[in-house]
């Protein structure tokens, strides 16, 4: 079991991250991941991410430490990126790996659901008419809530 | 040493200034320092907002958690992540 959270203020290369897992422990049978990435549209030009160093990072190591305990996973990956962003760049990679696909793909829904408003982070976006930071949405909270009130709920 | 406080994102926007160093007389708990900075700072009523979340020392805080010379007292708005 392992575990790797990083904040980077570099761009993101989910490609090499998931090289990296495929194909290196033998007792995972499934490898998932989402990605998020920066969204076009309503003149949005760049987003920037902001982080609590040291707190952030405390966080993320948390929410990967429940996933793994929750659904044994073999290995968690949580790598955030922080800073300036454009459109179409990876904001965030969330993987899992697991014996079994029904385990690696709730941990990284988990992953990503917890991670959205309970790690703090804050997104300004920039348009062409100004700037704004951007509240999260109500079904954020309602997806991680509807997590963390299952708790005990350990069948997957 | 001082009761170090930091704000984040539109609270830093707001109080025009990413961190305060308070006198630790000033206040034995979050509910303290809160009250101070309404009363010194024109902007320090958006600290008692409900929407607002602390964190002292790294730990999710609120109103009644206690502080003390040296510690952290973060001011943050809710996260918006991923």
């Amino acid at each position: 079991m392992s575990i790797q959270v990083r904040i980077v203020t570099e761009a993101l290369d989910p490609a090499a991250s998931m090289a990296e897992l495929c194909g290196r422990d033998s007792e995972a049978g499934a490898v998932s991941s989402f990605i998020g990435q920066v969204r076009g549209g309503d003149g949005l030009v760049a987003l920037e991410l902001e982080h609590y160093p040291g707190v952030t990072e405390a966080a993320l190591e948390d929410i990967a430490q429940a996933a793994v305990q929750r659904w044994s996973l073999t290995e968690a990956r949580i790598i955030h990126r922080v800073g300036r962003m454009e459109i179409g760049e990876p904001i965030v990679l969330v993987a899992a790996t697991a014996p079994h696909r029904r385990a690696a793909l709730a941990a990284v829904e988990f992953m990503i659901d917890v991670l959205k408003t309970q790690a703090p982070f804050w997104k300004k976006e920039y348009t062409r008419a100004g700037s704004r930071w951007i509240e999260p949405r109500d079904e954020d909270h309602v997806a991680a809530e509807g997590w963390l009130r299952s708790k005990q709920d350990q069948a997957v | 040493m001082a009761l170090n406080i930091r704000y984040f994102a539109s609270l830093r926007d707001e109080m025009g200034r990413s961190e305060d160093a308070l006198d630790a007389a000033v206040a034995d708990q979050v509910s303290g320092i809160i009250a101070h900075l309404k009363e010194s700072d024109e902007k320090g009523w958006v600290l008692a907002e409900p929407f607002v979340r602390i964190i002292v020392n790294g730990a999710v805080a609120h109103a009644e958690t206690p502080v003390a010379d040296g510690d952290e007292i973060a001011f943050c708005p809710p996260f918006s992540g991923g």
